[in-house]
């Protein structure tokens, strides 16, 4: 009789999964684009994008075949240090989709932001955004982080290294 | 070498380049605290700053974070239990007893001392290695350059955590992303899909941000953690106590030191492994093994010196060949090549300054950061009671800054984020990064060297076969990549 172990996520809950489909997909793109180009220019991409194609693949089979898996985790440090929390068992969003939305939700609209007002007014806004809504940290901590930042941003990069931070679509176009 | 000496001691007696070496000296001293932060989120965060920067003082800053970080972790691991950064993880196995026990003092003091003696050790078995390798350069040729290349990244895809198939379906991706925009010798534009963003290829800075600062912060988020919520206690005295130790248990420290230069030489293992290895060693050759484990100061000798002796080792292929040994010298490679350096045989032969300004600024970022730890311990300490919600949105602001800072470029940013999805998915998928970095950092190295290889051969690929160094390189490469299933193999048989 053998002990039940943790049940594993489906197959498309499974970052491995999902990684390696994406990889196949990326070795694809480039062996059909490479196969156009000249030897002298093609014939490395072709040899890599080949072996990554059938490394992938391999790899794909070890996810889709736990049995085969197994047999291919072959490495110097895999029983040494392997990462606690960090296997195939996991899926990719865990019990923190929440926290990752707002992350993901929060980076995009900060780049929105920075799209449309640029970063002098961008970087502080989504810091104080994210401090406050993201985390419920207080007013007057999330203005002090976006205070920090601006000052950082404005004196330290944009006057003292001379940096020509971009304005922004919106904020651009108003100040010309 | 008196000159290259001369030259990188002139530029460090500026304000300047002391400023930057004491400034990143304090990033790696508290990124390394920072559990899930570590010296190469630090160095790929201040690549945007060394772009105008005279190279040498740009040395400074990264070798001053770069030497401190181990120190910043240790403080972590010995009063918290928890490793400010992977290579300090071992310390933990005798370094958080010793604190149990009231001798923290003792633990920081051994920690700190190790640590800085460790690099000292590492960097003088580089400088003593420089003339054999320069020496070495002058035979090799493209088809041996290629080789090595193969060696580097056949190294880095077994060393890594995970599997080798893994490992090198990183190093391939890798390899194409590099491969992305003009190529050198013909000046042909290769896979940028119809867009002009990827003329140039896939730029440096957002692809290293992203995939070590942004992914990681995606890391943090979702695992929950917001604190380490402890506050540390350290005990007074026992502030010289490291040098004793070190004294009386000399030969641990002499065999971690070698441990460290041998596994730093290594492409792709690191510090991470560096003082596992040792510590194992360590407790092997000890008179005492039984102690190891429950507070004994020969473990933390052998953790900490290891993982300092690394960067010494590191160094050397880095600058000689052009091939990282580890994700913290694929940064520096990049940093190389933003401020107009090239790394290989070029570096020792004509910009040993450089060689040697990283390795003053190791060395006294390394006399900094021990200062730090044996006198302010207590104090940053508390850096780790930092709720991380502070600190994600500010680290991945600077990210998005940094990856505009190069080219100006607000297609950078929307990259860095990308990157940093992608890097997200491989750590929970257990696709090593620095596998992907390395391929990204060595494949046009090595397709060069490969064309080139041909060119003189008339297209035959007996050349690579046929001279001594360019086989021997090919089958220690092979032995690398088959070695692993062939041990797996042994084992389940047996």
């Amino acid at each position: 009789m053998t002990a039940k172990g943790p049940k594993r996520p489906g197959l498309l809950r499974r970052p491995a999964f999902i990684f390696n489909v994406a990889l196949i997909a990326f070795f694809v793109v480039f062996l059909i684009t490479a196969l156009s180009y000249s030897r002298t220019v093609g014939i490395v991409p072709i040899l890599v994008a080949t072996l990554g194609l059938i490394l992938s693949a391999v790899s794909l089979a070890g996810e889709a075949f736990p049995e085969l898996g197994r047999r291919l985790e072959a490495g110097y440090l895999t029983t040494m240090e392997a990462p606690a929390g960090r296997n195939t068992e996991e899926t990719l969003l865990g019990d923190s989709v929440k926290d990752l939305a707002i992350f993901l939700g929060w980076a995009f609209g900060s780049f929105v932001v920075i799209l449309l007002f640029g970063f002098l007014i961008g970087t502080p806004v989504s810091v104080f955004v994210y401090a406050k809504w993201g985390r419920k940290i207080s007013w007057a901590k999330s203005f002090l982080m976006a205070l920090g930042i601006y000052v950082f941003t404005h004196l330290v990069l944009a006057k003292a290294m001379g940096l020509i931070l971009f304005r922004g679509i919106l904020f651009g176009a108003l100040i010309t | 070498m008196l000159e290259g000496i001369g030259s990188a001691l002139n530029i460090l007696l500026t304000g300047e380049a002391i400023g930057l070496l004491i400034l990143g000296c304090l990033i790696g001293y508290i990124f390394g605290l920072l559990p899930g932060l570590g010296a190469t989120a630090a160095l790929a965060l201040s690549l945007p700053l060394v772009i105008r920067m005279d190279p040498i003082v740009a040395m400074y800053l990264l070798a001053g974070i770069m030497g401190s970080q181990t120190c910043g972790g240790a403080i972590t691991a010995i009063l918290l239990n928890t490793p400010g950064t992977p290579v300090n993880a071992a310390t933990c196995l005798d370094g958080y007893p010793m604190a149990q026990k009231g001798e923290a003092g003792k633990a920081l003091s051994i920690a700190a001392f190790s640590s800085l003696f460790g690099a000292i050790v590492g960097v003088f078995i580089l400088v003593a290695l420089v003339p054999v390798v320069r020496s070495m350069i002058m035979s090799f040729t493209p088809p041996e350059f290629f080789m090595l290349c193969f060696v580097g990244l056949a190294t880095v895809a077994v060393a890594v955590r995970g599997n080798v198939i893994k490992g090198l379906t990183s190093a391939c991706a890798g390899v194409l992303i590099g491969f992305t925009g003009y190529h050198y010798m013909t000046g042909a534009v290769r896979f940028n899909f119809g867009t002009d963003y990827l003329w140039d290829g896939i730029p440096i800075i957002p692809f290293f941000i992203g995939l070590f600062a942004i992914g990681e912060m995606l890391m943090i988020v979702t695992t929950g953690k917001r604190t380490i919520s402890r506050v540390a206690t350290v005990s007074k005295g026992g502030r010289l106590d490291g040098v004793k130790e070190i004294w009386k248990y000399k030969g641990c420290f002499a065999r971690s030191s070698v441990i460290g230069v041998i596994i730093g030489i290594i492409p792709g293992i690191g510090g991470a492994v560096a003082n596992f290895v040792s510590y194992l060693f360590g407790r092997q050759f000890s008179k005492t093994p039984e102690k190891f484990g429950t507070g004994h100061p020969e473990g933390v000798i052998a953790s900490e010196t290891a993982n300092n002796a690394k960067d010494g080792g590191a160094l050397l292929p880095t600058l000689a060949f052009g091939i990282p040994g580890s994700a913290e010298m694929a940064v520096l490679l990049g940093a190389f090549t933003l401020i107009g350096l090239v790394a290989g045989p070029t570096m020792l032969l004509k910009h040993l300054d450089v060689m040697y300004a990283i390795i003053f600024g190791l060395v006294i970022s390394g006399i900094l950061a021990t200062l730090c730890t044996i006198f302010l311990a207590r104090s940053f300490a508390k850096v780790t009671t930092i709720d991380v919600s502070y600190i994600v949105p500010i680290v991945v602001i600077l990210a998005f800054l940094g990856s505009f800072a190069l080219r100006g470029s607000i297609l950078d940013v929307a990259a860095a984020v990308i990157f940093g999805v992608i890097g997200y998915i491989m750590r929970k998928s257990g696709f090593p990064i620095i596998s992907m970095i390395i391929g990204y950092v060595i494949g046009r190295i090595a397709e060069n060297a490969f064309l080139q290889a041909l060119a003189i051969s008339d297209g035959s690929y007996a050349i690579f076969f046929t001279r001594p160094i360019s086989l021997t390189l090919f089958v220690f490469g092979l032995f690398v990549l088959i070695f692993p299933f062939v041990k797996k193999v042994g084992r389940s048989d047996g």
